[in-house]
């Protein structure tokens, strides 16, 4: 019954075609957008790797994770020296990379922190930072970019380069002082690709000196070697000696006397902030979900508006001792060819393409899509492409069934 | 090996049918004169056991039909009878070697060497060269469609052959030609039941028969 199906249908090849082609689109469109939806997700959730806790002064974690990871908003206030001394003293840490945000370079944001900064933290894939060019900074007036970064302003390692105070292009540049690109970061698919890193004595630098937005002393006047110690920071990423003593020194933090300090457990965070962003994917889906309802309606006008023209073919093979079942089966069998191979068709595209977009993906949107070929969803997907054109065909299949029981051989 | 008794039919939309009786005798050929729409297709139909009778019933081979299943009389049509139309016998998508062994794809058997065999020795008989079977039917000419048609209904070996105007697309000294090597090749336990309005052809058969159908 298969390959009668399959006769069939090649013999209405064009027309098939057609309806086989958006059913295939739809089902590819569905899939591609699970995938990247669930890559965005991952690579959301991977935004910071490598640390345990992000501790900053007495906000609410979702301020703290936009502002100190993905660098939206501005923090109310700043940590200061004392609490990077403090956090530093704690037996459970580890580590602790103090960052101060607060410049920026054109659209990106300038991150100040220590060199140490390209060793702990990791991408999204969990591997550590790699350089694609370069070096880590060593001198003040050293930066080393993103991977986004270096492609879109098509910066090249040894260039000298302004940055600005404040965000969004909107700061003033600090036209006196020139920072040399040192090392490039190869691309992370986290938003250190929309990053510049300098250090934090540059931080210093680019902050002297100007009162009120206006600058009141020129930098060619300072003495370099007598630069200021750092004196605040907007946050401190920390990572601890034992993952286990994660919650209890989360929570000695956060309890602390003077209540100075919240330290947030970035999973968490990330969790509750994914929860909002996860009503968009819910609207994707039933748009999705709309076209393949769509495609299947073409795939039951086509079977339905074939039966009249098909009644002499239903007589013959009723004649060759076809049951009425049997005819019926056909139009179902032709059904389950088209779905079958559009979903298998949309499947392997979906791979293919997922594989060959991912480097640029990863470049250009911080999205790396996984390549599993057995993901329950997809699969279970499909399953549904596929059960409910058959589900449709039925209806095509009753109208042969008692079309061929009422008419006979008359054709 | 045939009897239709009493046979009555109703339709939606169209007056009641009265068939007249038929019997059909093992190895018979008969042929049943009637002028065209008066419901030869619906004898046929009855007989091949797509439709079911209103009233009366049909023996064949000492079962009657209403003692069959639907199942029963589809199988039965796949193995024991042959059917032959007036036009339009094959599945245009199918090339013909594909229509040829349709009842036996839709029985559920194999295609032994044997089968193969035979429907080589059936074209030859029926002079279809081999070649036509490798064709599509729009590559086939009218008679060249029915010999294969013909072929179709003769290899399973059915114990009736039921044909409707088989040749009537042809001319006439090609219809005789055909009918003439379609009688030839029957065995003698195969039965021939030909419905046809053509005159001349009478010699071909055993018994001719004229049947009345009854519109009321």
């Amino acid at each position: 019954m298969l390959s009668l199906a399959w006769a069939s249908l090649r013999a209405r090849a064009f027309t098939v075609g057609l309806v086989w082609l958006a059913l295939m689109m739809s089902v590819f469109l569905l899939l591609v957008s699970d995938r990247l939806s669930r890559a965005a997700q991952d690579g959301f959730n991977r935004s910071i790797n490598g640390v345990d806790l992000i501790v900053s002064t007495k906000t609410g974690p979702l301020e703290t994770l936009l502002y100190s990871v993905f660098h939206i908003g501005q923090p109310l206030s700043n940590l200061d020296a004392k609490h990077l001394e403090q956090l530093n003293q704690d037996p459970t840490i580890d580590w602790a990379i103090p960052i101060a945000l607060g410049d920026s370079h054109g659209e990106f944001r300038v991150v100040a922190t220590q060199a140490e900064y390209f060793e702990r933290l990791r991408d999204a894939r969990n591997q550590p930072m790699r350089f694609a060019a370069g070096q880590a900074f060593n001198g003040p007036t050293d930066v080393v970019l993103g991977a986004q970064v270096a492609h879109q302003l098509n910066y090249q390692l040894g260039q000298s380069i302004q940055l600005s105070h404040g965000s969004g292009g909107l700061g003033k540049a600090h036209d006196d002082l020139q920072f040399r690109i040192v090392g490039i970061l190869a691309a992370t698919g986290t938003p250190a690709d929309q990053s510049l890193f300098v250090s934090l004595e540059a931080h210093s630098l680019l902050h002297l000196g100007w009162s009120n937005g206006r600058r009141i002393v020129p930098l060619d006047r300072l003495e370099w070697d007598s630069l200021p110690p750092v004196d605040s920071v907007t946050a401190v990423f920390v990572g601890l000696k034992n993952p286990l003593t994660l919650f209890q020194t989360a929570r000695r933090i956060n309890n602390e006397p003077n209540a100075a300090m919240s330290a947030v457990i970035p999973g968490v965070a990330l969790a509750q902030l994914w929860s909002i962003v996860d009503r968009i994917e819910a609207i994707f889906s039933l748009l999705g979900g709309f076209i393949v309802i769509m495609s299947l309606l073409g795939v039951l006008a086509l079977s339905l508006t074939a039966l009249d023209a098909r009644t002499r073919e239903m007589a013959i093979l009723r004649a060759c001792g076809a049951s009425p079942l049997q005819l019926a089966g056909l139009v179902m069998a032709e059904a389950l060819w088209i779905a079958l191979s559009a979903a298998g068709f949309a499947f392997l595209l979906t791979h293919v393409g997922s594989l060959a977009m991912r480097e640029w993906l990863t470049r250009e949107f911080a999205i790396t899509p996984h390549h599993e070929w057995w993901v329950a969803r997809e699969w279970l997907l499909m399953m549904t492409v596929v059960g409910l054109t058959l589900l449709c065909s039925v209806i095509p299949a009753i109208r042969v069934f008692r079309r061929s029981l009422q008419s006979g051989l008359n054709a | 090996m045939l009897r239709a008794e009493s046979l009555g039919i109703t339709f939606k939309e169209r007056p009641p049918l009265r068939l007249p009786p038929l019997s059909l005798q093992r190895g018979e050929k008969v042929l049943i004169q009637a002028p065209s729409g008066a419901g030869k297709s619906t004898l046929l139909n009855l007989i091949a056991g797509i439709l079911r009778p209103t009233t009366g019933d049909i023996e064949f081979e000492g079962v009657w039909h209403s003692q069959r299943s639907d199942r029963q009389l589809d199988q039965l049509r796949a193995t024991s009878m042959g059917l032959v139309f007036q036009t339009f016998n094959l599945v245009d998508y199918l090339n013909g070697w594909d229509n040829v062994t349709l009842p036996l794809r839709l029985a559920k058997q194999g295609i032994t060497p044997r089968v193969r065999q035979t429907i080589q020795d059936i074209a030859t008989d029926l002079q279809l060269p081999l070649s036509c079977l490798r064709r599509k039917p729009n590559q086939l000419s009218i008679g060249q469609q029915q010999r294969v048609a013909l072929v179709r209904a003769l290899i399973t070996q059915p114990k009736l052959i039921l044909a409707d105007e088989p040749t009537s697309a042809l001319d006439p000294d090609a219809s005789a030609a055909l009918l003439g090597l379609i009688t030839r090749r029957l065995s003698p336990e195969q039965s021939l039941l030909l419905v046809s309005h053509q005159q001349g052809i009478e010699s071909l058969f055993d018994r001719v028969q004229t049947l009345e159908f009854d519109h009321a």
